[in-house]
């Protein structure tokens, strides 16, 4: 007899233990029987829409309303984010702010990890290499990454199209920016795809250490192939050569210029056909040591690239180009925009350094002369050309662009300065030319 | 009492079997993809408690009274994280129009042309960011700004020595650094800073210290300080490979942020004459470290300072040969380098028997430095990780030799 009480004990204890915590956590129960613990009390009592009997008081009206009111996000929230779009959805809440509300709640389930990865940071000591140094350690980098890339597929997933509602821009536009024309599910088989290998290949060079030895190249240049087949298998081969256009870095690295330029979709397409043969060599992704060989590789594939270019355009245009792709000029072209000096007056500017950087090689090389007469030669050429470009940009634009250049600095102090192909500079310092008994240049 | 007694325990243990069938269903059952996809979120209680209909969002919105609407949000139980979002997506919406007046073809320019560059467009957008975060800010208080920011990790910032009851402080005068630096950049067209903005930004960094030192003791502003400054992720890297000590470390940050305190972070071009007192003064800088050192770590210091050294003791490490290849290749690279500089300087050589010299000096190399390697891989990878001194030997008489590399990133995200 004392037996069966204790046992009806325990085990009534264990029931009301069961119960609780169906109660409290009702993902633990199986989603066939959810819903039933998920019922609250204060659902099953009457909602406001139901006729009562006896009509309640407009206190007791504003009590409940004020309750039910206060429920309302424990009426929207659950842990499974699908319902939670689909009850946003019912509930009339528009596209921005489903997308604003699910990001945050998918943050939140990212925020261990982050957590995680700052502890790591913090427990390291100060004295010892950081943990987001990018040479030491870019698996940090990697981890952030990562985390991004699930987020943005969980939204994707999570929305449809309506993960690109931010704000009030057209989603499409900034679709039809990124993959041209492809349909939203082949956008995001795409996406997939390049998610998928931008991981791989992100794993491949955290393992690197900053160190990137023959058979990473290998094996990134596989990945990257094997990236094109998969995309090849889901696009036509125009759609795939768009999308390719559409996200080179060589694109990517035009897109200023070709904008300074204000370049016609000919003119664009006809310089990437050009440039793109050369994009690794000229637009590495990652981190990139240039050894003398790889810059008198690139410093060619510039001169190779600028001769077709010209063939192409002409010369009028050619000279657009190259100042265009010149970041002093794009940096003269943000400073005439905002001081209103036409293109025209930038470009004549610009071009005074042509003049200055010729007349600055014969005065450095001119053996006639002594140091000091070399000095005073150069240094009276940067203040003639000083003079020249102030009085052509006027007061406001002609300060700012001569105090950011660097070359007429450089000549002022006594050296030389060359204009490369590619319409960069190079300097010469200001100590004197060898005597004419040493070894020719 | 026996009988009923039986018939109660029987039902209860019947249950007990249901409900843990029912809990080993439950485990069982395999979560939907969104949630394999991530960690396990807090616990939500998803009691349906208030009918839901299409006009909820109506409700709630009820107007463009901004704040009574973030006060009907917090009545309704809305968690901050999810009022910031919904404000934010409510405020974007509410500047969407004056965004787009702005830059009226930004959602129609062709995809190979950038963002507008015009800095009048950029600052009138920064401008209207400013007021959003600004009104974010009037709206929720200290709910407005997430307490973890994936952007610390990024900078590396860390705030593990400061008193948990100042965090929030910290934090608070980080973001207005953040924004007021922000704010000297608006009018910025690129390329170098002019003296203007340099003064600007010196001006900005300095009020942000004197905001840190005035929350902070002097204790704590100095351990802040030895994990965030400039002066303190400078030497860091550049102490990668001498694997100082924390005293060591603290001594060489006292003498750095003296120098740093007096030249400051160098923004642009200096004149002859700045440039002259900088490395004088660096000069007395690392005697001074290496007085403070002692001969030993002193010549520890010069060696893992040196950018060659560092890459080839990583290359060393990745290629996972002895340790003590690196000090090898460090000795021979000074032997060589000294007979190399010789033949150079000895005007008594013909071009030709110099050139040839110094070919031999590089054959001479190349035969110690392959086994030392391990082989032409290591070989290989050494030409771009740590042997430019070696590229160098076979330069062609006249070129610039290379004593620097470029490294650009450009991550593929």
């Amino acid at each position: 007899m004392k037996l069966r009480l204790l046992l009806l004990v325990g085990s009534a204890t264990l029931n009301v233990a069961f119960g609780t915590a169906f109660v409290l956590q009702p993902s633990l129960a199986p989603p066939g029987v959810r819903d039933y613990f998920q019922r609250t009390p204060a659902t099953n009592a009457p909602s406001a829409a139901t006729p009562r009997k006896a009509g309640p008081t407009a206190a007791e009206r504003d009590a409940k309303a004020a309750a039910s009111q206060a429920q309302l996000w424990r009426s929207l929230a659950t842990d499974n984010l699908s319902d939670l779009v689909a009850r946003l959805r019912a509930a009339g809440f528009p596209p921005t702010i489903v997308r604003g509300i699910v990001d945050a709640e998918i943050e939140r389930r990212f925020s261990s990890r982050f957590k995680e990865l700052s502890r790591s940071m913090n427990e390291t000591p100060y004295w010892k290499p950081d943990p987001s140094y990018f040479m030491g350690n870019s698996k940090l980098f990697e981890e952030v990454n990562q985390i991004y890339r699930e987020r943005s597929r969980m939204l994707r997933e999570l929305l449809g199209q309506d993960a690109f509602a931010y704000g009030t821009s057209d989603p499409s536009a900034m679709q039809r920016r990124q993959f041209g024309d492809l349909t939203p599910a082949k956008i995001d088989l795409v996406q997939r795809i390049s998610d998928d290998y931008t991981e791989m290949i992100g794993q491949v060079r955290t393992a690197t250490q900053g160190i990137m030895l023959p058979e990473d190249r290998e094996k990134i240049a596989f990945l990257e192939r094997e990236k094109r087949a998969d995309l090849a298998a889901v696009l036509s081969p125009a759609e795939l050569a768009d999308y390719e256009m559409r996200s080179s870095p060589a694109t990517s690295r035009l897109r200023t210029a070709m904008t300074v330029m204000d370049a016609s979709e000919d003119e664009f397409r006809k310089i990437y056909q050009i440039q793109q043969p050369f994009s690794d060599l000229l637009y590495p992704t990652g981190y990139t040591v240039f050894t003398a060989e790889t810059s008198e590789k690139r410093r060619e594939a510039q001169k190779q690239i600028s001769d077709q270019v010209k063939a192409i355009l002409g010369e009028p245009r050619f000279a657009e180009y190259q100042r265009a792709t010149t970041s002093e000029f794009q940096q003269l072209y943000r400073i005439g925009q905002r001081e209103n000096v036409p293109y025209d007056t930038l470009a004549r500017a610009f071009d005074s350094r042509l003049t200055a950087a010729d007349a600055s090689q014969k005065i450095y090389n001119d053996r006639s002369l002594s140091t000091d007469d070399r000095r005073a030669a150069l240094q009276q050429l940067a203040q003639t050309t000083r003079t020249q470009i102030l009085s052509t940009l006027g007061p406001t634009a002609g300060p700012a662009y001569l105090e950011t250049n660097r070359w007429l600095t450089h000549i002022e102090q006594g050296g030389s300065v060359m204009v490369q192909p590619d319409g960069n500079l190079s300097y010469r310092s200001a100590a004197p030319p060898r005597p004419a008994a040493a070894p020719k240049q | 009492m026996k009988t009923v007694l039986t018939v109660l325990v029987a039902g209860s243990l019947a249950l007990n079997l249901v409900c843990l069938a029912l809990l080993i269903s439950g485990r069982t059952h395999a979560p939907d993809t969104v949630r394999a996809s991530a960690s396990s979120p807090p616990p939500v209680a998803a009691a349906v408690t208030t009918p839901l209909n299409d006009q909820v969002w109506a409700g709630l919105r009820a107007g463009e009274d901004l704040p009574a609407m973030v006060q009907r949000l917090r009545a309704a139980g809305f968690p901050p994280d999810v009022i910031r979002a919904i404000m934010a997506a409510q405020l974007r919406e509410n500047f969407a129009a004056r965004l787009k007046a702005i830059d009226p073809g930004a959602e129609s320019r062709p995809f190979w042309k950038s963002t507008n560059v015009d800095p009048r467009v950029q600052q009138a957008q920064s401008q209207l960011y400013r007021e959003q975060r600004k009104l974010l800010r009037e709206l929720l208080g200290a709910d407005a700004d997430p307490q973890e920011n994936v952007n610390a990790i990024f900078q590396g910032r860390r705030l593990d020595s400061v008193p948990a009851e100042k965090v929030d402080d910290v934090r608070r005068l980080l973001r207005e650094h953040e924004e007021a630096r922000a704010d000297a950049f608006s009018n910025f067209s690129g390329g170098m800073l002019t003296a203007e903005m340099q003064k600007k930004l010196k001006a900005v960094d300095k009020n942000h210290l004197d905001a840190l030192a005035a929350v902070l003791t002097p204790a704590e502003f100095e351990a802040y300080n030895l994990r965030n400054s400039d002066t303190s992720r400078q030497l860091r890297g550049n102490l990668t490979a001498f694997n100082p000590t924390e005293d060591e470390f603290r001594t060489l940050y006292k003498l750095q942020a003296a120098y740093d305190e007096r030249f400051g972070q160098m923004y642009g071009m200096p004149s002859p004459e700045e440039q002259r007192q900088r490395s004088e003064a660096q000069r007395e800088l690392n005697e001074q470290i290496k007085a403070a050192l002692g001969p030993a770590r002193g010549s520890d210091y010069d060696r893992a300072t040196d950018y060659n050294y560092r890459q080839t003791s990583q290359l060393v490490a990745r290629l996972e040969l002895p340790a003590d290849t690196t000090t090898k290749i460090w000795e021979l690279k000074r032997d060589v380098e000294q007979r190399a500089n010789a033949l150079r300087r000895d005007p008594s050589l013909s071009p030709e028997v110099r050139t040839q010299q110094l070919a031999a000096i590089a054959a001479e190399s190349t035969a110690k430095l392959t086994p030392l390697l391990g082989g032409e891989r290591g070989m290989e990878a050494f030409k771009q990780y740590g042997g430019f001194w070696y590229s160098n030997l076979t330069q062609r008489p006249g070129m610039p030799t290379t004593t620097t590399t470029t490294i650009i990133s450009t991550p593929g995200r």
